[in-house]
């Protein structure tokens, strides 16, 4: 009953999060000050427009209109697209966390994950719609589409720079160097990410190799 | 009633055996297409071999590395058996009529020396690219010299030293299109009286600027080893019933055609095979899923083996590997025409749009395979491709698939669309996967004005082109109907809208029983 009780609430507070990011979306600067300070924002609405981001990708892959549309449709990789979406914002994160400490920022590994997510609600709103108008389009009508699909992108790069500012209350030259930095950061942690499990691999096989010679020659 | 059980089951084993006795004949080689995706799908062959011609059969004693057959459109057959220094012409059962060796001309015989191309014109004159001898000879149909053409006395040769025609074409004017060894400057077009006119068809060569720079700074050692930028030398040319002229080259590189099928590049640089006009503008259509350029996919010249899941490799011969190598055209009517691949021993097929419609043929000893195919000819609804290693011409005929494809295309060129539309139903029926006959239907759907349906099998046919089209058609019929729709829709989209703030409603009412936890979230309202 308990944890019941618990994913209930966590739902309450998901959906309850979602009526406020419509103004932050619009008044970035007021809205990502308030999230940070008057707590109006939280982690569980955060999460909630990640897995919406996730399904709209999603959905975005199997359902947008014919002419458009070179994916092939059943080569769907749900994995794939799930972290296709779920890591850069993770990467993102903790890149921003680890390298807004250096140059003193002031958000909170929260209020990172927080403002970062909050950043996705224009591209939940403009690209759901356009899976549906792209249904309808013509050839010619492709540039109305890569004009909204890119205009989404857009606006959500914005929130994400202003977020950056508001919430490490860093100047704008700052946060663009800030910025730069974390994405850089980004291929660094990806790739001694990937150094990493290649290590761990060749170790498995080497520990692998002498077991199987041991069994050989023993 | 364990009777009637042992007649079921002798029934049922005679039923299932009656399934080994299949009617079908089976081919050499499997027929083939590639889809939209690039993925080679198997398909009924559309032409089977029906006849190998070997020298015996032609009375000639063997062939000797022969290089080109010709087959007029009066049925003359014409045989350059190049390494033996000859020329056969062969009635219609292929069998030898006159063997030229040798010409007299002016008094002064001489005997051919290694020749190579030869073209019979619609006078019944044949042209020989009399190769080692650097000429070109003509003569009658009654085998008298005409003219012999040898190396034009122009300066737009300067700098060639030698005229070594290997292939030619003559047109109505009694022009000469003549590809020589060595000189890559394009198509020399001789007049009459072996005056050289001009160039045709010299492929423009765009330098890449940051080639040019490493190769300005580069020294002679390196730069020799870069590869140069010298336009591509054509290996053979064909002319059309509508006078344009196809190209074939073999020496576009595999990075090159790479390339051009993941962009699906429909623009004439790099292509192996062009239709030129007189002009020497390349007009060839390619419309089709990828560039007209033989196999699209294939293992590349630096991979020697295929991982077969597991620990199984299969190591690839040479033959296996990189690009197709086209060496021959053939045309036929409402522009289809086919190219030889001298690499895997294929016809590819194309239509006029440059929609691949099938392939046919391979590499081995069998009827139907080659190992060394050099020429293609078609002729009277027949392919004839000469196998330079073997010495012999192999005969294709087109089966009913391969007929129910060229009709569809023909009929609907004709206009006969439910001709048409019958013969792409047949070839649905045997190929399944046929994005080319779900095209054409989709295309006789929207002549007769079936919108909805045309969009459906365009789809199918991954033709976004003519899926706008269509729908752009039924977007501008329905337009007139179209306003109770666009208010169902309104209403529709109201009632959606409601719907979702009724369950957010709902949800947070369900929830809600929680509201003595809220303080635990330090939220105070």
């Amino acid at each position: 009953m308990g944890i019941f009780n618990k994913v209930g609430l966590i739902t309450r507070e998901a959906v309850f999060g979602t009526k406020y990011s419509l103004h932050v979306i619009f008044h970035p600067f007021d809205g990502f000050y308030d999230i940070k300070h008057e707590k109006k924002g939280n982690i569980y609405t955060a999460t909630l427009f990640v897995l919406v981001l996730i399904l709209i990708f999603i959905a975005k892959r199997q359902f947008t209109g014919f002419v458009i549309n070179t994916a092939r449709q059943k080569d769907l990789n749900i994995i794939s697209e799930i972290v296709s979406v779920v890591l850069p914002i993770l990467l993102w994160c903790i890149s921003n966390w680890c390298l807004t400490t250096l140059t003193e920022g002031e958000g909170s590994f929260k209020d990172i994950y927080i403002y970062t997510c909050y950043s996705l609600v224009p591209m939940i709103l403009l690209l759901a719609p356009l899976i549906v108008y792209s249904r309808f389009l013509t050839v010619e009508g492709a540039a109305f589409y890569s004009f909204f699909n890119g205009f989404a992108y857009v606006w959500t790069g914005l929130l994400i720079l202003f977020g950056t500012l508001v919430t490490h209350q860093f100047t704008l030259g700052k946060t663009i160097f800030s910025v730069i930095i974390v994405i850089v950061g980004m291929g660094v942690i990806a790739f001694i990410g990937i150094l990493f499990f290649n290590i761990i691999q060749q170790v498995i096989e080497f520990i692998g190799e002498v077991i199987l010679e041991y069994d050989l020659r023993v | 009633m364990k009777k009637t059980l042992l007649l079921l089951i002798a029934a049922l084993i005679v039923l299932n055996s009656l399934m080994f006795f299949k009617t079908s004949a089976s081919v050499s080689y499997e027929g083939y297409t590639y889809n939209y995706w690039g993925e080679k799908k198997i398909a009924p062959p559309a032409f089977v071999p029906s006849r190998l011609i070997t020298s015996d059969e032609m009375g000639t004693g063997a062939l000797s590395n022969p290089s080109d057959l010709f087959i007029s459109d009066s049925g003359v057959i014409a045989l350059s058996d190049t390494d033996n220094n000859r020329v056969l012409l062969l009635d219609s059962e292929f069998e030898v009529t006159k063997k030229i060796t040798g010409i007299e001309y002016k008094g002064v015989k001489t005997l051919l020396a290694n020749p190579e191309g030869l073209f019979i014109d619609d006078d019944g004159e044949l042209y020989i690219c009399d190769t080692g001898n650097n000429r070109i000879i003509r003569l009658s149909p009654d085998g008298n010299v005409i003219d012999i053409y040898i190396r034009p006395d122009s300066p737009l040769l300067d700098g060639y030293s030698v005229f070594s025609p290997i292939r030619v074409v003559v047109d109505k004017s009694k022009k000469l299109y003549i590809i020589s060894k060595g000189i890559n400057m394009g198509i020399l077009e001789l007049d009459e009286n072996g005056i050289l006119d001009k160039f045709i068809g010299a492929p423009l060569v765009f330098v890449n600027k940051i080639d040019y720079f490493w190769k300005s700074i580069a020294s002679k050692a390196q730069t020799e080893r870069m590869s140069s930028y010298v336009p591509t030398e054509y290996n053979n040319i064909y002319l059309d019933r509508e006078g344009f002229i196809y190209t074939t080259t073999d020496s576009v590189t595999e990075d090159q055609i790479i390339a051009k099928v993941a962009s699906r590049d429909r623009s004439t640089d790099s292509s192996p095979v062009k239709r030129l006009t007189l002009g020497g503008e390349d007009v060839l259509s390619r419309e089709g899923f990828f560039p007209p350029v033989g196999d699209v996919k294939f293992p590349i010249n630096n991979q020697d083996y295929i991982q077969n899941g597991g620990s199984e490799r299969t190591y690839l011969k040479e033959n296996e590997k990189g690009p197709s190598a086209l060496v021959d055209v053939a045309a036929t009517a409402y522009g289809i025409y086919s190219v030889l691949d001298s690499k895997r021993g294929r016809i590819f097929t194309y239509d006029y749009d440059g929609n691949l419609l099938y392939v046919f043929g391979g590499v081995g000893a069998q009827m139907g395979t080659f190992l060394g195919a050099i020429s293609l000819c078609e002729y009277d609804q027949k392919y004839y491709v000469l196998d330079k290693v073997t010495g012999s011409i192999t005969e294709f005929v087109r089966t009913d698939y391969g007929t129910a494809v060229l009709d569809a295309i023909n009929f609907y060129n004709d206009s006969e669309y439910q001709k048409s539309l019958e013969q792409w139903n047949f070839v649905v029926s045997r190929d399944a996967n046929s994005e080319i006959a779900y095209l054409g239907i989709g295309k006789i759907k929207l002549m007769q004005n079936d919108f909805v349906g045309a969009m459906k099998y365009f789809k199918l046919a991954n033709s976004r082109e003519y899926y706008s089209k269509a729908m752009k058609l039924y977007k501008n019929n329905e337009l007139g109907k179209g306003f109770g729709a666009v208010v169902f829709i309104l209403i529709a989209a109201a009632l959606v809208i409601a719907a979702i703030l009724q369950i957010r409603k709902a949800l947070l009412v369900m929830i809600n029983f929680g509201k003595t936890d809220f303080k635990k979230f330090g939220r105070n309202d």
